[in-house]
């Protein structure tokens, strides 16, 4: 099933990327954004189905703008992109409301079946 | 994936990355002000970060791992330190090293190899921060790892593991040293 998703990530070339890979999975990019707070605003304006969140980006953090999304919407499904050996951040994000995590370099495979476990609605763990 | 598509992608953003990194080194050379000095280190930080991760996407190995010792070395520092002469010009020549091998990419259509040397060095431990005490002003944008209370269920460490040919890859090839 299609769903409307928010590419966060401060990175152009990764956001490039993941757009790619949802859209070639059958899901539609509703918005982008480049920090931490054009997330929150893009989450508020576009109400997209799904959100991937960069853990690290600047003026506000992944994390504080899935905490932000989360008391917005507390059914939000967010899917954190982390980098290797960021497991701390990965698990405070899960304690946090995130649903799935994603691990850089991005294998579409792993991308679209976290969508696809964030839209079932099912916890990660 | 057809990773070529990306190729003008990386090479555009590494390329800006590369110039905000010896922006901020050239600030921090000149003596910036706490607030400022704090944000240029958390910028090294993050455009290394940055570069690390879109490098591992294209299979740029070298560059990767350039960077990702570049980010290592960074972190301890998000504290608030005081970079020395030595400091400044390692980090000078690191971004020299990257900007080439940005440009090798660009021109050749492949990551050249990383001077061993310059990655020994980048993996020693840094001098220590001047002023640890002093107070972060940027911290919301940089969370800190937090200390672990529990671990990742094991159904999910599994996407965290460090590759072995990652954690043991050796470079045996030479590059020529940057100076500036």
């Amino acid at each position: 099933m299609s769903q409307r998703v928010l590419i966060a990530d401060d990175a152009a070339f990764m956001r490039e990327m993941l757009r790619d890979i949802l859209t070639e999975g059958g899901h539609e990019v509703v918005a982008e954004a480049a920090d931490g707070n054009e997330a929150v605003a893009a989450f508020q304006e576009h109400q997209p189905d799904i959100v991937t969140l960069d853990i690290v980006m600047p003026r506000k953090s992944g994390l504080e703008a899935l905490r932000d999304i989360i008391s917005i919407s507390p059914g939000a499904s967010v899917v954190m992109c982390s980098a290797l050996g960021q497991e701390a951040l990965v698990m405070e994000a899960l304690d946090a409301g995130a649903r799935d995590f994603v691990v850089k370099p991005f294998k579409p495979d792993q991308v679209l079946a976290a969508v696809d476990k964030a839209a079932g609605k099912t916890p990660a763990v | 994936m057809n990773l070529e598509k990306y190729r003008t992608l990386f090479v555009d953003e590494a390329t800006e990355h590369v110039g905000e990194m010896g922006r901020v080194v050239a600030l921090l050379a000149q003596g910036a002000p706490d607030g400022e000095a704090e944000e240029a280190i958390d910028t090294l930080f993050r455009m290394a970060h940055s570069i690390k991760g879109m490098a591992a996407s294209m299979e740029y190995d070298s560059i990767s791992q350039l960077a990702h010792r570049l980010e290592d070395r960074m972190e301890p520092l998000r504290g608030g330190a005081t970079l020395g002469d030595t400091e400044l010009e390692l980090l000078s020549e690191v971004i020299g090293a990257l900007e080439v091998m940005v440009g090798g990419v660009e021109e050749q259509g492949s990551a050249p190899r990383v001077d061993p040397d310059l990655l020994e060095r980048l993996a020693a431990a840094p001098a220590k921060p001047a002023a640890k005490s002093r107070a972060r002003k940027s911290a919301a944008a940089m969370p800190q790892a937090p200390r672990l209370k529990k671990k990742l269920p094991r159904s999910l460490r599994h996407r965290c593991r460090v590759p072995s040919a990652c954690a043991q890859k050796r470079w045996t090839g030479f590059w020529p040293r940057w100076v500036n």
